[in-house]
This record gives structure tokens, sequence and C-alpha cells, in this order.
């Protein structure tokens, strides 16, 4: 079925039109080719038998006639009076330019290259960040009543205290899963007590303190990168420093110095959580009664390797803390923003503390503890 | 023929609140409707009941001849094709360009093949007035006019016969708010499109509006003309159209 049909009259031609020209029936309109009026001094469009005709319609009708070059003169005839004041505004609206929603892409050098300045400048703005949050701290020191006490204790509620049973829980599996691999090398050669000492200076020194962050990480630094921005996207970070206030006193210090004193009191709980999921697995697997356990942990167990893992843990939630505060801060004005910087400062933050417990495993080593 | 839109003892009740108490009307043929009322009188719940975002308590809602409570999901979805919305911040896609947000719609809901959409993204972007330049931009980079545009051409992606506008002029100044009001008229009497808008603006209701209706008291306080609706006895309807001539009294 056509949808148009040519026929020569005079000088010029008549365009019959046909069916529905509609944007449903785009595709087929558009498969039936051009209309020939090249030459042609004069076009009349007939419109008698047009069913519908719509905006897309319209544009397709144009371009069956040959748009952008348009022969000089144009009649129409018939039909709804609507499909001419349709096809008016379209003809006047619609652009010549072919060229839109080009995607630009890029070769992979210039994405390497894009990639590599973008993390030097994020790498320098969080040194930047952390002098200024240091700085804040200075200034608070000297000025003790202009630090927020009520939001540091209401930070410290959630980043403690609520994040205890998830923090429990992890590391008691941890501890059991570290227990079960040691437990089934260990029966091997009899070496079944060894048992204590491996698991409580895993947990203490290493894998609490890591395992502790991560969640720290993914709980409460993607939390504050989510509450800053949305602050920042509502104008809210401009409304703190009109009323002569800065977000670094208001918002950064209370979250950071709160997530500070959170993580140690975290880690102990996972130190101990996690041994007693080692001496759970011990007592069900290696026959050593708890008892047994607890009196073994007392002779080979040294203060260092707790004190090392507890030094760990405020560092880490600086860090942590600071790159938050910081992502949040750094939103732009978009919602989609607000999701990039959250995921950024999950992975910042565990590259972060990964990195540091490497820079913390080599220099203990090193002084020999 | 179906009314476009027909309204029918609309309520809306939040919690022990009474948003709409008896809210009735019905619009026929093509022409810009506008809807006005004090804060708080549901002029955006009742927007948000049309379009089919909300349920009302009780009452029908239809549009072209269709409850929207009693159609089932297969042509809610036509239905939904056949209106567009324009949101009072535009409500573009921020992760996608501007060409792309006109074009999702069109993806979504059609088979066409990406070069007629991309003729129909152009057309779409020179019938709301845009450059074409501004198709590779994305929304962030857009200014608040533009914003509304883009969302505009958004709206109109699927050739709708109805337009629902949420305070299409806030947030413009009056130059840009104006050359706003005549794109509505001319895509009104264009295009034969219905355009029910809600607004505030008295220089919208004054420059292109055919008929007013005012909610407030949970009900629909009057209904008609502009002339007709101002000349109403009414607290709320005299306060209203009298702030514009408070303004020029006090000189400001």
């Amino acid at each position: 079925m056509s949808f148009w049909s040519v026929d020569s009259k005079g000088n010029g031609v008549v365009v019959r039109f046909f069916d529905r020209w509609e944007l449903s029936q785009l595709q087929e309109i558009r498969t039936a080719g051009k209309a020939r009026t090249q030459g042609a001094g004069a076009v009349t469009l007939d419109f008698t038998e047009l069913r519908a005709l719509d905006t897309a319609g319209a544009m397709e009708l144009l371009n069956v006639i040959g748009w952008p070059q348009l022969p000089e003169k144009i009649e129409v005839q018939g039909g709804d009076p609507r499909f001419q004041s349709i096809l008016k505004i379209v003809r006047e609206r619609l652009s010549a330019d072919e060229k839109v929603g080009v995607h630009v892409s890029h070769s992979f050098l210039a994405q390497l290259g894009e990639v590599t300045v973008n993390l030097g400048k994020g790498i320098a703005a969080l040194v930047n960040f952390l002098g200024q949050s240091v700085m804040g701290f200075l200034s608070v020191l000297s000025r003790p009543h202009s630090f927020r006490i009520k939001e540091f204790f209401v930070q410290l509620q959630t980043t403690c205290v609520d994040a205890v049973p998830i923090c429990s829980l992890v590391t008691f599996l941890i501890g059991i899963v570290i227990a079960y691999l040691y437990a089934s090398q260990m029966q091997q050669f009899g070496a079944n007590i060894f048992i204590v000492e491996a698991v409580s200076i895993a947990m203490c020194r290493e894998l609490s303190p890591l395992i502790v962050a991560i969640i720290v990480a993914g709980r409460s630094g993607s939390a504050y990168t989510a509450q800053i921005g949305t602050m920042k996207l509502n104008e809210e970070i401009d409304a703190i420093y009109t009323m002569g206030l800065s977000p670094m006193q208001v918002l950064v210090l209370p979250r950071v110095l709160a997530l500070i004193i959170s993580m140690p009191l975290l880690v102990f709980v996972g130190d101990f959580v996690g041994t007693l999921g080692g001496a759970a697995i011990a007592d069900l697997f290696l026959e050593i009664t708890p008892q047994t356990f607890i009196e073994r942990l007392h002779t080979v167990f040294k203060l260092k390797h707790m004190v090392i893992g507890l030094i760990k843990a405020p560092v880490f939630a600086a860090f942590i803390g600071v790159i938050g505060c910081r992502m949040g801060l750094s939103v732009e004005n978009n919602a989609r923003s607000v999701g990039l910087n959250t995921t950024s400062t999950v992975v910042q933050s565990v590259v972060a503390v990964i990195l540091l417990n490497a820079v913390f495993a080599v220099v203990c080593n090193e002084l020999g503890y | 023929m179906a009314p476009l839109i027909e309204i029918k003892s609309v309520q809306t009740r939040f919690g022990e609140n009474w948003v709409h108490r008896d809210v009735s009307f019905t619009i026929n043929e093509p022409q810009v409707v506008a809807l006005i009322g004090g804060s708080g009188s549901g002029k955006s719940v009742l927007l948000k009941e049309i379009i089919g975002l909300l349920k009302p308590t009780a009452g029908t809602i239809a549009l072209f001849g269709k409850d929207l409570q009693r159609t089932d999901p297969a042509e809610l979805r036509e239905l939904r094709t056949r209106f567009g919305v324009l949101f009072q911040n535009g409500a573009l896609f921020s992760a996608l360009s501007v060409a792309d947000n006109v074009a999702v719609p069109l993806r979504e809901q059609t088979t066409l093949p990406e070069e007629i959409i991309n003729d129909i993204v152009r057309l779409r972007l020179g019938l709301s007035g845009l450059p074409p330049g501004t198709a590779i931009k994305m929304p962030s980079e857009l200014s608040g006019g533009m914003r509304k545009r883009a969302a505009l051409a958004r709206a109109l992606a699927m050739e709708p016969q109805i337009l629902f506008l949420d305070e299409p002029t806030s947030g413009l100044d009056p130059i840009m708010a104006r050359a706003f009001d005549q794109l509505i008229r001319t895509l009104c009497d264009g295009l034969g499109l219905t355009i029910l808008l809600v607004t505030h603006d008295l220089d919208t209701l004054d420059g292109i509006v055919d008929r007013v209706i005012v909610l407030g008291e949970g009900r629909v306080l009057a209904d008609g003309p502009v002339d007709r609706v101002r000349a109403v006895d009414h607290p709320w309807i005299r306060s209203y159209f009298s702030a514009r001539a408070g303004q020029a009294a006090n000189g400001t």
C-alpha cells in the first residue's frame, strides 16, 4: 500500500497523500522512499484522502517532498484544516541541521590521560582537604565552644553503637573461617593448640581492623557522602556559608571525630568476638576447651598485637571520614553526581585502608614489633 | 466522542486531612486550561491523580473516556503515550544528554530505528524552541528556561494529545516566561493539543489561557474564561486577582 502518489499537472506536480501519517507509521512511510519533486515549478499537496497527520508525520511529509531543498511554491488543498497548521508549525521549527545526538567517544589514549589527570587532581584535593580538616581541628581546640557537640554524639550513635551488631557478626564469622582453615592444617601435625595464637593474633593485629574498616567505609563513609552531597544539592551548604559558619566546623569535624572515636571501639569488639569464633571452633573440632583456650591465650598473646590493631583503627577512620566528607562536598549540581561520589568514596576508602595497612605492616616489621 | 479529561466527584484524604471533598470538571475540546488555587488547595495532588501517580480516595478520573482506575496495565501503558507531562523542575534524567532524554520514550515505546528517532528528536527540539546544538548537552549544563524547554520536548516525544504542565513559568524571568507562554499557545493552536497547566502566574492567565478552574476548600470554586472567573465574588479569588493591582498601587 502506498502512502502517496505523484501526478504531473501543467508545469508542476500534484502529490496526493493517503492513509495515516503518524508516528507509529513512520518506519513504513520512510521505506517507501522520496517523491520526485525536484525541478517542478509548483507542488500541490493534496490532503483530501489523508486521514491523520501528526508532527512526526508532517516531518516525514516534508522529507518526502525533498526537505531541506523544498520546491519554491507549495500549495495545499483539501483535508482537515488542522493538517495545514501542523505542517506550517513543523516547517517553521524543523531545523535543517543534521548533526544531532552525536555521541562523543574518546580514544583509549585520551581516556587514559583523562583518568590519570583526574587521579592526580583527586589526590591533590584529598591532601588539601586533609590539611583543611587539621586546621579546622586546631581552630576548634582554641575555641572549644564552637564544636558541635550534639552533632558529634548523633554521629557517634549511628557510626558506633548502631554498627556493633553488624561488625560483631562479620568478625565472628571471619574468626570461624580462620579457625577452620588452621584446624584442618594443624590437625595433621598434631599442633592443635597453636590455633590459639593463630586466631587471636590474626584477628587482633590484622583482620579485625581491616574488616571493621571496610564495613565502616561501606556503612558510614558512603552515608557521609550521600548526606552531605544531598545537602549540597539542596543548597544547604550554601546556607551554612551564608550564616557565617563553615561546613568544616558544622559537618566535617563532628563526623570525622565521631569516626575516629568509634573505630577503635568497634575494632576492640571485633577482636573479642573474632577470637570467640575461633574458640568455638577449637572447642568443637580440636577438643580444646574454652578453659584451655583462655589459659593458652594468657601465656602466648602479647598486648602489642592488640595495641597495633587499635593504633591502626583511628588512622583508618580519619581517612575514611575525610574521604567521605570531601566527596560529599564535591558533589556537582545533579542527582547522578551523588551516586557517583558515593561509589567513589567506598572505593577510595577501601584502597586507602589497604595501602595504610601495608605501610603499618612494613613499619612495624622494621621497628621489630 | 468521549471527553478528553473527565473528573467526577473526586475526593482525596491524607489521614485526617481532606484535600478534595468534591471536585468535578470536564474538558471536551482542545484548549489551554489553567488550574489555580492557594497553597495546599490540592492542585498538584489533583494533577498527580490525573496522570495516574496517585489514587483518589473516591470518585473517578477518566482520560479519553477511560477510567484510570479500571484499566489493565497494557491499556494504561497505551494511555500514557497519549499524554505528556512537564514536571516543575523538568525532571530530566541527569545521566542522559538532552537528545537521549527526548529519545527515551521513543526508544521504550516504539520499535523505530535510531535514524528516525534522531530525526524526531531534532523535530521535538525545534518544536520546543531549542537550538540543535543543545542536543548533546547534559541537563546540568542548561539554564532554567532551556531545561524547561528540553523537558517540554521530551513531553512532546510521543505525539501526545494532552499536555500537563506543572508551573511551567516558575523560576523563569518574565521575558522567558512570556516566551514560554507563547510556545504553549502555539502548540495548542498549531497542533490541536489540550493543555492543562497548574500555575500561579497571573500573566500566563491573562495571556494565553482559555479557561480557568479555581480549586479551594476541597472543591471547584469557579470555572470559566479568565474574565468571568475574575468577577466571581469569593475572598480568595478577589485577593488573588487583586494581588497585582496591589503591587501597582504600592509602586513596587
